[in-house]
């Protein structure tokens, strides 16, 4: 029973018992109730009578930014004693600082503003409008709506500032890049030694693989540095990304590696597709430069992990989406049944580099330390180790992120090139 | 905040003590005994804080008003007081619920200013009929009582159509 309600049963009974026993004085106890009621009533608010207007300071952010939504509303000619808006916020969005609603009065022709800061997920976030409810000074009439002012917010995954990544194309692009493309020609790289021509450079000339062929001059070749194709393709199946705790998932963290690499990629002006492979595929054609980034984001941002009986193997991974040849890097932690097809993959010629998403050590670390726990511990080691090294063993290449640590660093300590002459004895 | 729910505990006890009094000075006084598990709630209701405690205790001080046996004025002071308790109970209520209220002091003084004018008319339509001796037919109250009653569902039909709003 409402408010208003259970007064008016109050009001009732009384009038009606002393109607019954003939006793004016309960019919005059009613009378303090029905004027509360008629105050009420007389100030009761009518719907929709505002203005609301929300905005959010920024249209895209990263991932763990904070930033600020405001709303303001108007009242459009009436008062409302008693107001209450709370901005329908998604269910990604953590508020850190002030409130997502506001409780006041609302005089005619006033404006109110409430702010707040929030943190939101990853993804692409809308915010549809305002809720909100009116009420009499009293709270026995309340009306409530909904207000539209719509918003979206582009969430961006984390982009870790990667510096290189240890790559090894079998194809490279006609343009100059950073990667080595197996064929001499200007570059900084040492390549190898040719009988000197007429017009190489005088400082080309390796004077030590001369002296010793006296009467012979033979000068330096270097490595030509490319541009080249890369497709990411980022795992994307929910049986591939769980984890013994079920708020956890390999997901994000793959989104982040993915993100981190098309940044970097793009930036050094290679051409980059993605592929994101789950309850359906999403998939970015190759393109060069900014608008390519900022489309790749855009769909990581929306990605989110999926079943589908069709995609639930990684055998029906549409390759021919990326050219022969094209570098592929794939975001997942590998399950035992994927290990066939990505041999195979290599053995299509396309060179592989997988990134694999450890959340082993963090489990673990949340567990007792028993024996039948470093029993597992060791298991699951084992079993990895042993993916690992199959993949190894056929050249696809698997990096296995430890997620304690920070993805540039062990980016960083993959990518370690040696020394040149540590290079040149190799 | 404070102010609220200190002025809500006044009203309650205060209808309580008139209540006390009212019993006392009337031929009923083993009707005071009532007020004992009265008393009981409106300390479940300001203490314990339960919902149910409030709406409660305000039915059952306007029954101890009504049926009790005390003068007409100290009844119309108690259901004044009642009144007043529940209402500031609930809007204290409101003002804890939201996390963020908007000039609160100032809201808190608007409040305060109409239901101490609601009060203050009800009373003195109350006190005025009781003590004006106003002498009705049966058919005029009931006319009277219909026409209230038309006049309640209305209003109720009203607020139900703008929740729906």
């Amino acid at each position: 029973v409402s408010r208003a309600g259970f007064l008016s049963l109050v009001i009732w009974a009384l009038i009606v018992s002393g109607l019954v026993v003939l006793d004016g004085t309960l019919i005059a106890l009613s009378l303090p109730l029905v004027t509360y009621l008629a105050v009420a009533a007389l100030a009761r608010p009518l719907p929709r009578q505002v203005s609301v207007s929300a905005h959010l300071n920024q249209l895209s952010v990263i991932e763990g930014r904070e930033l600020q939504a405001s709303a303001a509303i108007r009242a459009t000619g009436f008062p409302i004693e008693e107001l209450r808006a709370r901005d329908e916020i998604p269910t990604e969005v953590s508020v850190v600082e002030g409130a997502a609603s506001v409780f006041a009065r609302l005089g005619a022709r006033d404006q109110l503003e409430f702010s707040y800061r929030f943190r939101a997920r990853r993804g692409l976030l809308h915010f549809p409008g305002v809720r909100i409810s009116a009420a009499d000074p009293f709270n026995l009439f309340k009306t409530d709506w909904f207000q539209p002012a719509e918003r979206t917010l582009l969430v961006r995954p984390s982009v870790s500032r990667v510096r290189r990544v240890d790559i090894h194309p079998s194809r490279t692009g006609v343009f100059a890049g950073p990667y080595p493309a197996r064929h001499a020609g200007p570059g900084v790289e040492f390549f190898g030694v040719q009988p000197y021509s007429e017009g190489d450079p005088l400082r080309w000339v390796n004077w030590k693989a001369s002296a010793r062929y006296p009467g012979d001059l033979f000068v330096n070749q270097y490595e030509q540095e490319r541009i080249i194709d890369i497709g990411l393709i980022v795992d994307a199946r929910r049986r591939s990304n769980a984890v013994l705790d079920p708020r956890e998932s390999a997901f994000p963290y793959s989104i982040q590696a993915a993100a981190s690499l098309a940044e970097l990629l793009l930036s050094q002006g290679n051409r980059v597709g993605l592929l994101i492979y789950g309850s359906h595929l999403d998939w970015t054609v190759p393109a060069y430069g900014r608008v390519q980034r900022e489309r790749i984001m855009l769909a990581l941002a929306k990605a989110s992990e999926g079943e589908s009986r069709i995609f639930d193997h990684i055998h029906h991974l549409p390759t021919r989406l990326f050219r022969p040849k094209t570098q592929l890097i794939l975001m997942s932690t590998v399950l035992r049944g994927d290990v066939e097809y990505l041999i195979r993959l290599r053995a299509r010629r396309y060179p592989l580099l997988v990134i694999s998403p450890d959340l082993t050590q963090r489990e673990f670390r949340n567990m007792s330390a028993d024996n039948q726990t470093s029993l597992a511990r060791r298991l699951a080691t084992v079993e990895q180790d042993l993916i690992t090294r199959n993949l190894s063993r056929s050249g696809v290449r698997r990096l296995i992120w430890d997620v304690e640590r920070r993805f540039e660093h062990v980016m960083e300590a993959r990518s370690v090139r040696p020394q040149g002459w540590l290079r040149s004895i190799d | 905040m404070a102010t609220i729910n200190r002025l809500a505990a006044l009203c309650g006890f205060g209808s309580i003590a008139v209540a006390a009094v009212g019993f006392l000075t009337s031929s009923a006084s083993t009707w005071s005994l009532v007020l004992v598990p009265s008393l009981a709630v409106l300390l479940i209701s300001i203490i314990g804080e339960r919902d149910w405690a409030s709406p409660v205790w305000f039915a059952a001080q306007v029954g101890i008003s009504a049926i009790g046996g005390v003068a007409p004025v100290y009844a119309v002071l108690i259901v004044v007081l009642a009144l007043g308790y529940w209402d500031l109970e609930d809007f204290g209520r409101r003002l804890a619920a939201a996390p963020n209220v908007y000039e609160a002091s100032r809201l808190e003084r608007r409040h305060l200013r109409m239901l101490a004018a609601a009060l203050s008319a009800g009373s003195l339509i109350s006190i005025t009929a009781v003590l004006g001796e106003i002498r009705l037919s049966f058919i005029a109250a009931a006319a009277s009582a219909i026409f209230v009653a038309l006049g309640l569902s209305y209003i109720l039909r009203q607020s139900r159509t703008s929740e729906n709003a």
